[in-house]
């Protein structure tokens, strides 16, 4: 990963960023948790989500990304979860004038999320 | 004494919009047209009337200007009292500006002209305000987000009007300013029109469709807007 800005992880104190970059967090660490299962693999439908995740995440910010973390025990699914609650409780000042659209989609994503998790082997 | 501002009624917008992912209430045809009709006076409202003299000023807002034109055939006018351009009549009418411009010369259409461009009056537009307006009891999450909306319009109807008190702070006359609360809007219009499309009867559908489908493509026509606003901020 180059050209970060912003690099934590998801595990890091609360109180030590904002909403908006633990959000991002969230979504970068599931789709590295969907990266990671689908094995190197190029036809994966778990890549699928993978870049619509990235697209998500960057159309928030694309400076953030989350750092590899060994103690991360959260399931993807509960990073997407997770990263949700938090979009909704952004202040209006602090997020992207589009961030309802934004967690509309990651909304809409989740249940397609779940199903290519599924169809895995 | 607290005051009502811009900021607290677009945060009450954003976060009825945001509950509307929550719930499967079933949407009726006059509570979509209601919520359709609003939107687009809190659109128009936002924008204001066109700018003049300064050239830098009238091009800039000319690209705000654009994005209320594009909105597909407006349910209804946005108050008695507007005009509108040939092109703004055309949108409202679904029909090209050509086609407006020929009704004036053939006198179908009443208008003045002041030697640069027609000026139709809101009420001389055929289907003009037959929309019923949201139940401002009603409980329905799309309707008391098209209360809040209707407020903000109101109140954005109010401020243009008032002489400011702080030189040099007008935000509602600064297109760097209201672009962001627009795209705010927008994106409450998305939100709405994805549960409208989800929750009311199909074939009553391709009205929220084609709003969202316009909402996201006006966002993507506001460009980058992500700049911190007066109008999103609480004093």
């Amino acid at each position: 990963m180059t050209d970060q800005q912003h690099c934590t992880s998801a595990n890091q104190p609360a109180a030590e960023v904002n909403t908006l970059t633990r959000a991002c967090v969230h979504i970068d660490a599931a789709a590295r948790q969907l990266e990671t299962a689908a094995r190197g693999d190029a036809f994966s439908p778990l890549l699928v989500p993978v870049g619509q995740l990235a697209l998500i995440r960057g159309g928030i910010d694309p400076t953030i990304r989350a750092t590899a973390d060994p103690n991360d025990h959260l399931e993807f699914i509960a990073h997407v979860d997770h990263a949700l609650s938090l979009l909704d409780s952004v202040p209006a000042s602090e997020g992207p004038p589009d961030l309802l659209v934004w967690t509309l989609r990651l909304h809409d994503l989740r249940d397609d999320l779940q199903a290519a998790w599924a169809q895995q082997p | 004494m607290s005051t009502t501002t811009i900021a607290d009624l677009l945060d009450r917008a954003e976060s009825l919009a945001r509950s509307l992912r929550a719930t499967d209430a079933g949407t009726t045809t006059d509570q979509w047209r209601a919520f359709d009709s609003t939107a687009y006076r809190l659109l128009h409202e936002l924008v204001g009337p066109e700018r003049v003299g300064n050239h830098d000023q009238a091009i800039s807002h000319a690209r705000l200007g654009r994005v209320v034109n594009d909105y597909p055939s407006p349910l209804t006018t946005p108050t008695p009292q507007a005009t509108y351009n040939a092109q703004q009549a055309a949108s409202h009418l679904g029909v090209s500006p050509a086609a407006v411009i020929a009704q004036i010369r053939r006198q179908w259409l009443p208008a003045t002209y002041d030697g640069r461009r027609y000026s139709i009056k809101a009420t001389d537009l055929p289907g003009a305000g037959d929309v019923q307006q949201a139940d401002p009891v009603s409980t329905h999450p799309v309707d008391r987000l098209s209360c809040t909306l209707g407020a903000l319009a109101d109140m954005a109807v109010a401020e243009r009007s008032r002489t400011t008190t702080i030189p040099g702070f007008d935000p509602l006359r600064d297109d760097t300013q209201v672009a962001p609360v627009m795209a705010r809007v927008l994106a409450i219009t998305v939100a709405a029109a994805r549960h409208g499309l989800a929750n009311i009867s199909l074939q009553n559908a391709d009205r929220p469709l084609a709003i969202a489908q316009y909402a996201e493509h006006a966002l993507d026509a506001l460009g980058d807007v992500d700049r911190p606003t007066q109008l999103n901020s609480n004093p």
